[in-house]
């Protein structure tokens, strides 16, 4: 077994008995999502979106669009705690498997793959959640947007944990999706043009594409959806340079 | 000290396997209004194979910082340090993944020695026994005592019965057997060649080193043909020394 593969392997067995992360993600999908469909009143609300690449303002229930932010905030928030975890705990350690002979890219390959798993988990979780309550008009659109916003995540999670405690950490990573997503993308409470560093926030581009695949019969968003892969892309190469500063032999 | 390397030197060239040259480092901060440390300045050093080194110095004067640039875990500042063959290390705190068991941890370790899982079970096996962890193999790392913790610490440092051994306080938490194993073990590997670094504290440990080099203002000393105690173990004793 190769070096990346065994290092892989354990690393999945070590977060599966992190039970604080099992726990996450059995406890905040219900929670979060299904109370948001169960308590939001159920009215007409105004959400600004893509229609025909024109952007107007539909009318939709208020639940499914509580419902449709409280997926990708569930999935960003576990997403980005794991990878906070990973790289908190890694990050002292991994400089020792160094040492031990694994290359810079056999622990980087390693701890990106059991980031992805964890994240492809999450997602499907708080998507299958969603789907008890809530069909979105274009699934495989919103899975993708879900998945691109998670994996966002989870690399920021590793970054703070690099710069960051684990309990500044845990705030930073708690309270940075709920604002990103849960206020400053909401369509709930922007009711007109965003703000210019409103647009910067790394849930913009993935919750527009949700959005409009969410709660609309037309696809508007192709453009977004590259917009969100090319920001997730920046994140991605940013992280792997700070992890690579970590774990490489001096 | 100098006749203990004898017969360690026959088994061996005394070829030299780590020198650092003018090692040079000082620990900033990111932050504003913070001071910088400077903790080493023009430090040299040779280990050769067979011998046994002890790295003493006063708590603070960067024993440990030494150790982690030979390893290679710390960049220096300037200065450049050769090493030739691989290495063990054995850090101050347990560098261990909480989760994992003892039987995974020599797994993941021994992978990255480039061991396969015949000989990584030979070296399981053979340390368990030798510092008396066997009945642990199946714990998970966070149910290990202190003690027990440090044992598999300084396993996974012995396990691929490396060229240069580099030890920070190996025997921390180690009750008395397990601390006299553990010297019949550095005095056998240093026997077949192995150069052994420590980092220690203890002055009766000093008899048993064949090269002791003191870390003080930033330096390194060679203080193994002084008579008496170094100025770091009579400061630990609370004493007023000259510098």
């Amino acid at each position: 077994m190769s070096r990346t593969t065994t290092a892989f392997t354990i690393g999945i067995k070590e977060q599966a008995r992190n039970y604080v992360l099992v726990a996450l993600l059995v406890v905040l999908p219900v929670s979060f999502i299904t109370l948001a469909f169960a308590v939001t009143q159920d009215v007409e609300m105004p959400v600004r979106t893509l229609v025909d690449g024109e952007t107007v303002t539909v009318m939709r229930g208020m639940p499914e669009v509580h419902g449709v932010i409280m997926t990708p905030i569930t999935s960003a928030l576990i997403a980005g705690l794991a990878g906070l975890f990973l790289m908190r705990e890694a990050k002292d350690t991994d400089g020792r498997l160094a040492v031990a002979g694994y290359r810079a890219r056999q622990v980087i390959t390693a701890r990106f793959g059991v980031l992805a798993a964890i994240t492809l988990i999450v997602t499907g979780v708080s998507v299958g959640v969603m789907l008890v309550d809530f069909q979105p008009e274009h699934l495989w659109w919103f899975v993708a947007a879900m998945l691109v916003v998670s994996v966002t995540y989870g690399l920021i999670g590793m970054l703070v944990g690099a710069v960051f405690d684990r309990l500044a950490g845990m705030w930073l990573m708690l309270i940075l999706p709920m604002l990103d997503i849960g206020l400053f993308q909401d369509p709930l409470f922007i009711q007109s043009e965003p703000e210019w560093w409103m647009k910067l926030l790394p849930g913009y581009w993935p919750v527009r594409v949700m959005v409009d695949t969410g709660l609309t019969t037309d696809v508007d968003t192709t453009l977004s959806l590259v917009w969100a892969t090319g920001y997730l892309l920046l994140v991605a190469v940013l992280t792997i340079g700070v992890y690579y500063r970590i774990t490489q032999e001096k | 000290m100098e006749a203990s390397t004898t017969t360690k030197g026959e088994a061996t060239s005394n070829k030299v396997l780590v020198r650092a040259n003018e090692i040079e480092k000082t620990y900033g901060s990111s932050f504003p209004f913070t001071r910088s440390v400077t903790v080493l300045t023009d430090a040299d050093l040779e280990i050769r194979t067979g011998e046994i080194v002890g790295i003493v110095g006063a708590n603070g004067s960067g024993k440990s910082t030494l150790m982690n640039i030979l390893v290679g875990v710390l960049e220096q500042d300037s200065g450049t340090v050769e090493r030739t063959g691989t290495v063990g290390w054995c850090p101050q705190e347990p560098l261990l993944y909480d989760r994992l068991t003892v039987g995974e941890t020599f797994r993941l370790f021994g992978s990255g020695y480039g061991m396969t899982a015949e000989e990584i079970d030979e070296a399981k096996h053979r340390l368990a026994s030798k510092l008396d962890f066997e009945q642990y193999l199946d714990y998970r790392i966070d149910q290990l005592s202190g003690g027990n913790r440090q044992k598999i610490n300084l396993s996974i440092a012995l396990m691929h019965d490396p060229d240069i051994l580099m030890l920070d306080e190996p025997y921390t938490g180690f009750d008395w057997e397990t601390y006299l194993t553990f010297w019949d073990l550095a005095e056998e590997l240093a026997a077949d060649g192995t150069a052994v670094t420590m980092i220690s504290h203890l002055i009766e440990e000093q008899s048993r080193l064949d090269r002791i080099y003191e870390v003080r203002d930033g330096q390194v000393y060679d203080v193994t043909d002084q008579e008496g105690e170094t100025d770091a173990t009579a400061s630990e004793r609370g004493e007023e020394t000259d510098e």
